[in-house]
């Protein structure tokens, strides 16, 4: 077979254009820090990094409805408890009202400060969050206090509603209407608390037994909506710790894909190096004999 | 010994020609695509006609030139010429495939970044319905979006005029060559008649015809008078000495076209590659752009007028359109207008959470069914992401092994019609010594001559 004296430099030439080629992909790859510089150089790998970005960005979407409803019922959960505190004192006094020993000046003190309780509690019903009563639905605010010292509801009974999980959703208010009784045709703890208030300063013992009855109806409902935001606040935790786990796994697959690994790329950088270099030596070695050194 | 002298002469022209065309292969030695020349060396025939005395013997007169040969493989060549075809079809389609991969092709900071981060301000729209911070994020969200989708469509405008301009070009470089290919062939069909050589000529002709084959798929057929004609799929392009010109009509489709009689042609290699692509190669492309935003639009429009504003109004269309290359938010919404309540207070942000959670509903329609939605956004631009990076990658992949194949090609041509510097050497030294024989030859017989003329009739002188 004849090699003419082109054919082996063109050879040579090709080789070296291939290994060059070779050298200045994976030196892209390091400085890029990515392996895919464009869909082509990787079809299937690219297609499946575009879906996990929109599944990294839906969990940090859960993550920040996680967040928020988190903190929505801490407070909610804050006030509840304080609700809870102020209704047990409530209670000591009213048992306190019903000894016989009683003057005229300690029961109107007792009633004093269950009038106090009953303001107390009209203020953490107004509790908000964000500007947004917690116990209050859509409205402005959850109750308010008439000229005459009653207490309406003003709220309404929305939830609202924040998506935690692909399958779930979490209400992160609490029910207004619920919590404080005004589901009860006018035993709403405010009610209840100023009439109990009245009967201690009348001294009506059979009274104040009947509205203490209420009043631990009362205090019971309030106490059962502690369980209740603590499991909501545990569904939260676990919801969340779903979420962190998934997008670990996401951004490993992620990263597995798209990302270079340094060191395999050093290598294969030091070996195309190297294959540019034993071109570059055989191309030199091309010519260094031919007749012309050999006749005068 | 006249004839001796003859005899002589004739051997030394015969080794000073071979010298030369030695020298001339020598000197070609880098040229591209020189096919190398050899002498071909005959014995030159006796001298008929008057002789004085009979019987006298014949010899021959030495050595004549026939003829300079071309050393090529017309068989080589031809599969050279198709194979440069193919690889000028393949090269151009994998250019325009590889230019669409490099704009849309992007993983990151791309079309499924701006949709993913649209549905994401719908939900931070949820938390705080009220606030005009997040209000405004959603209209600028969606402007991002509606931005990158007729971004995309204008950079696939982008690629197909690159494209028609340069199928335009390349046709103009056909017209050249040709008119050049048909200039040689009539210089060629001369020289023959004078029973000249043309090497020199027909590898200049190669080499333009090499390069129509890979602008036009052409193919070549060499008459006897020494003329080729170049043919092309729609025709023949060049015959003899003259040559036809063809043309690009306007368009869309841009047809190629005879220009003296407007009727069709056709081309393979890089034109022909590109004007198939120009006529419908783009469209699914554009399509699925189109049924991209459209999904979008008629999924969000359907949810926004369902929900009510901030005074209460039910919502006016978010973005308006008929597919991605005039998508645009509603010029006349405003953030008081973004229908984020489902049931009508500002603090219900039940709708935003509805749109929100479009990102996991299947809101795009397939270009096999325009009709009815099968895929969420993130599937279809995933899709779309695969499809055009697919296409890129298998059509440099083919690039590749054709190339290979025609290096082999180049190899098997160089086996023939390439120079080896070693070879022409050694053909230097051999016309070298029968130059100096021949001028050997030539003194002895001058000093018979001598002898014969200044000696001969000289006794006792």
């Amino acid at each position: 077979m004849r090699v003419g004296d082109r054919v082996r430099y063109d050879s040579g030439l090709n080789a070296l254009r291939d290994t060059q080629r070779q050298v200045d992909r994976i030196q892209r790859q390091i400085t890029s820090g990515s392996r895919l510089q464009s869909a082509g150089d990787d079809p299937t790998g690219a297609a499946a990094v575009t879906r996990i970005r929109d599944g990294l960005a839906e969990l940090a979407s859960y993550e920040r409805n996680i967040d928020d409803a988190q903190a929505y019922l801490g407070v909610g959960e804050i006030a509840v408890t304080s609700a809870s505190n102020v209704l047990i004192r409530a209670q000591s006094l009213a048992a306190q009202s019903l000894n016989a020993g009683l003057g005229a000046a300690s029961r109107d003190g007792i009633a004093l400060e269950l009038e106090g309780i009953r303001d107390q509690l009209v203020a953490l019903a107004n509790t908000d969050y964000l500007g947004r009563p917690v116990f209050g639905g859509y409205a402005t605010s959850a109750v308010a206090v008439a000229g005459d010292g009653t207490v309406t509801f003003e709220g309404t009974t929305d939830g609202v509603q924040r998506r935690i999980s692909p399958s779930e959703v979490m209400t992160a208010n609490l029910n207004g209407e619920e919590v404080f009784g005004f589901d009860t045709a006018g035993d709403d703890v405010f009610a209840v608390l100023q009439r109990l208030a009245d009967q201690v300063r009348a001294g009506d013992a059979d009274a104040i037994r009947a509205e203490s009855v209420k009043l631990n109806e009362r205090t019971v409902t309030v106490q059962n909506m502690l369980g209740t935001l603590g499991s909501r606040i545990g569904r939260l935790e676990s919801a969340r710790t779903v979420a962190q786990d998934q997008k670990l796994s996401l951004d490993a697959r992620r990263a597995a894909i798209e990302d270079v690994d340094l060191a395999t790329a050093a290598t294969e950088l030091a070996a195309a190096n190297q294959a540019y270099e034993a071109t570059l030596l055989s191309i030199a070695r091309i010519d260094s004999m031919s007749l012309l050194d050999f006749l005068r | 010994m006249i004839d001796g002298l003859m005899i002589g002469v004739n051997g030394l022209l015969a080794a000073q020609r071979s010298l030369d065309v030695v020298a001339h292969n020598l000197a070609n030695v880098n040229t591209p695509d020189y096919a190398r020349q050899r002498v071909v060396l005959k014995e030159a025939p006796p001298v008929t006609g008057f002789r004085p005395g009979q019987g006298a013997p014949a010899y021959g007169m030495g050595v004549v030139i026939q003829g300079i040969e071309l050393m090529t493989d017309r068989f080589v060549e031809a599969s050279i010429r198709e194979q440069k075809s193919h690889m000028g079809s393949l090269t151009a389609t994998a250019d325009l495939a590889t230019r669409i991969d490099e704009v849309l092709g992007r993983t990151d900071g791309g079309l499924g970044d701006s949709v993913s981060r649209f549905w994401g301000a719908w939900d931070q729209l949820a938390l705080t319905p009220e606030l005009m911070a997040t209000r405004n994020g959603v209209l600028e969200a969606g402007q991002d979006l509606a931005g990158a989708l007729r971004e995309a469509k204008n950079m696939i405008d982008d690629v197909v005029a690159e494209a028609d301009f340069r199928l335009r070009d390349q046709v103009d470089e056909i017209n050249t060559l040709a008119e050049q290919v048909a200039r040689l062939n009539g210089e060629i069909m001369s020289v023959h008649g004078r029973q000249g050589v043309a090497g020199d000529l027909i590898t200049e002709r190669y080499r333009l015809v090499n390069r129509l084959s890979e602008l036009a798929g052409a193919s070549l057929q060499v008459n006897d008078d020494g003329s080729a004609d170049v043919l092309i799929p729609g025709g023949m392009l060049v015959g003899g000495s003259k040559a036809s010109q063809i043309e690009v009509t306007t368009g869309p489709p841009a047809e190629i076209v005879w220009s003296d009689t407007g009727l069709p042609s056709a081309t393979r290699g890089s034109t022909g590659a590109i004007r198939d692509a120009l006529d419908g190669g783009f469209d699914d492309l554009y399509e699925r752009y189109d049924l991209l935003a459209n999904g979008i639009r008629t999924a969000v429009n359907a949810l926004h007028a369902a929900g009510t504003d901030l005074d209460g109004t039910t919502g006016v269309d978010f973005f308006t359109g008929t597919g991605a290359g005039d998508l645009e938010v509603n010029a006349a919404l405003t953030a008081r207008g973004v229908a984020a309540s489902a049931s009508g207070p500002s603090a219900d942000g039940n709708q935003a959470v509805a749109i929100g959670s479009l990102r996991v509903q299947a809101i795009i329609a397939d270009p096999s069914d325009p009709t009815t939605p099968v895929a969420t956004a993130s599937a279809s631009i995933s899709n779309l992401v695969a499809e055009i990076g697919r296409r890129a990658q298998s059509a440099e992949r083919r690039v590749e092994s054709a190339t290979a194949i025609g290096a082999d090609l180049e190899v098997r041509r160089g086996e023939i019609s390439g120079v080896s510097v070693d070879e022409e050497l050694t053909d230097m030294l051999r016309f070298q010594r029968a130059y100096e024989a021949s001028a050997r030859v030539l003194t002895s017989m001058d000093q018979m001559l001598d002898t014969l003329i200044n000696r001969v009739g000289v006794v006792g002188r």
